[in-house]
């Protein structure tokens, strides 16, 4: 329970260094509003979505060990060999080859910073992957389909369900990354359409329950496989 | 009125009510622990509450013999010079060192409180202005402003350079910057907030020409070289105080803040007689603070103040083995220019409250004896 507390607390004060540098590059005008808004909507629908996947893993422990003591350890609650593996090449990238390494060094970095939690470093660095690759594909989305499509619920479309895959400490975060990045560049050739979509708020509420019902979906599967 | 005898009206109100409030609080203490009121025992509690625990002692020997190369009392290196330095000037008229301290102490804290509601009526209105001042006089912890504790004069440094700042007058940021960084190891973070305000008036919608005058924020750090310095002067090396800290009897280090929450939280669990007292305190005030820092982003206040409030928070906070983290929240100034925005209602009801009833209880606790540090 102490490591859980000093997690969160860590992490609290990670999150206000992040907000405070967005309300200072905002303030200098290095930053649109609507860009810190859209950055800030995102970053918190992706970590209630990291949320989400911690409690259910969290409740699947506590299930089939019978109680909690060992929640904030991930490396418990995820305990599959493919995580042993990631957690090792997290907290020793000098041990595995390149370009594993380079992948694995930012995790170990912030990691050191959350008090050798290097499995809750590779995920806060998942996390921030997945903003970015997030924003990178809204943006985009909103220059070839429109506004409408982004902003409605494209995001959460996007953003919940793949959150199994992209949000742990992995591989899968920084090829997700990388294929954001991909999109977003090719998407440039794509012209502008205009298609009508549905009435704002079903729309809204179609793709909202869709996303959260496919991300329990795809949570369960993914913890079965990693079991 | 004229506007003068106006402001000198408001002001005398002001420190009225603060000292008032910390004297009433002795008062009450004394009625609680002595089931009467006796003037010899509450002179002597009085004494032994305000001029002995702690770290009074040490200011107090500092005041007499200064700093010291060799001895027992080196390591009193650890605290900054300027607070022991106006205790023996004022001594020079009251004669006793003690007194010096208390009167130091007492006067800082009406001043910074009266610096406190300028400051805070710059932005808003007179109800903002004294709820800002009776929740710094509420915090739970203020009673450390009573007695010789450099926390009073902190707080008058530190609300006078972000009053400065908020006026742009940058020599006046210098001055109080270098004298509060003489004051405690937190007053070099005014750097911060200073540079915060002048980056962001250059940069932003203002686009401000840098000046000359906006160069005398470097006296800030330069209160800190002074430290720094006399550290060189006893004893060859600018960062001895690091290593007295590191040693008996406060065993400091720097570690990541979930690192400390975490120890705290698990000595809170096993000592459970100091578990309220010290740890509880800490954790709980830590979150505090990050949540009203968060919503202070949210509405927008003045990103330089936030700055200072986090940079604040996140230092204090490093400290490993930290046993007096709610005397050193006391003087996250955010907090009370963030808070006093509250808008009249159950929130703003519950806050006074919870913030009274706290003060009220840490107070009497700590002047019946307990290990409050």
């Amino acid at each position: 329970m102490a490591k859980l507390v000093g997690s969160a607390a860590g992490l609290g004060m990670l999150v206000l260094i992040g907000v405070l540098l967005f309300a200072f590059l905002r303030q200098i005008g290095a930053m649109r509003q609507e860009t810190a808004r859209q950055i800030g909507r995102t970053a918190a629908a992706v970590l209630f979505a990291a949320c989400m996947e911690w409690l259910t893993a969290a409740l699947i422990f506590r299930v089939t060990h019978g109680n909690l003591e060992s929640a904030a350890d991930l490396a418990v609650i995820f305990h599959g060999p493919s995580f042993r593996q990631m957690h090792s090449a997290l907290q020793d990238p000098a041990a595995v080859s390149w370009p594993i390494r380079l992948l694995a060094y930012p995790g170990h970095a912030l990691g050191k910073a959350l008090f050798d939690q290097y499995l809750l470093g590779g995920a806060v660095l998942a996390l921030i992957l997945a903003v970015c690759g997030a924003c990178l594909i809204t943006a985009r989305v909103n220059r070839i389909l429109g506004r409408s499509w982004a902003e409605d619920g494209l995001l959460l479309l996007i953003c919940l369900p793949c959150t199994p895959l992209v949000l742990l400490p992995g591989w899968a975060s920084w090829a997700a990354f990388l294929a954001s990045l991909l999109f977003y560049f090719l998407g440039k050739r794509i012209r502008p359409r205009t298609i009508r979509p549905l009435s704002r708020s079903l729309l809204a509420g179609l793709i909202a329950l869709g996303a959260m019902l496919s991300c329990a979906v795809i949570s369960g599967m993914t913890y079965g496989w990693i079991g | 009125m004229s506007t003068l005898k106006r402001k000198a009206r408001t002001w005398g109100l002001i420190a009225a009510a603060v000292l008032g409030i910390h004297a009433l609080m002795l008062l009450l203490a004394h009625l609680v622990i002595q089931g009467a009121f006796h003037p010899g025992e509450l002179w002597t509690m009085a004494v032994s509450r305000l001029t002995e625990p702690g770290d009074a002692t040490r200011y107090l020997d500092i005041a007499r013999n200064g700093y010291t190369a060799t001895g027992e009392n080196a390591i009193n290196l650890v605290f900054y010079p300027l607070y022991p330095l106006l205790i023996r000037a004022l001594s020079v008229m009251t004669g006793s060192l003690p007194l010096s301290g208390v009167l130091i102490s007492q006067i800082s804290y009406a001043a910074a409180s009266i610096l406190l509601f300028e400051t805070i009526l710059l932005d808003g209105d007179r109800r903002c202005a004294w709820d800002g001042v009776l929740l710094m006089a509420l915090y739970p912890f203020s009673m450390f402003a009573m007695g010789v504790f450099s926390e009073g004069l902190f707080l008058l440094l530190s609300i006078g350079c972000l009053y400065a700042l908020r006026r742009q007058r940058y020599i006046a940021v210098g001055i109080l910057g270098f004298l509060a960084a003489l004051t405690r190891t937190q007053g070099v973070l005014l750097l911060f907030p200073a540079v915060c305000d002048i980056v962001s008036r250059r940069l932003g919608a203002e686009k401000r020409k840098l000046r000359g005058k906006d160069a005398l924020i470097l006296l800030i750090p330069a209160g800190f070289g002074v430290y720094l310095f006399i550290n060189y002067r006893l004893h060859g090396n600018c960062l001895q105080f690091l290593q007295f800290e590191a040693g008996a009897p406060w065993y400091q280090s720097t570690r990541w803040i979930g690192e400390n929450i975490a120890t705290q939280f698990q000595m809170a669990l096993d000592y459970s007689g100091l578990d309220w007292i010290i740890y509880w305190p800490q954790i709980i005030l830590y979150a505090a603070a990050l949540g009203v820092l968060l919503w202070g982003v949210r509405r927008k206040e003045r990103i330089s103040e936030l700055v200072y409030g986090g940079v604040y928070l996140g230092f204090t906070y490093l400290s490993g083995w930290m046993i007096s983290g709610g005397r050193y929240l006391m003087c996250c100034v955010p907090m009370y220019l963030i808070l006093c925005k509250v808008k009249p209602g159950m929130a703003r009801g519950l806050l006074f409250l919870g913030s009274g009833l706290l003060f009220f209880a840490y107070s009497l606790f700590y002047l019946i004896g307990y290990a409050i540090m």
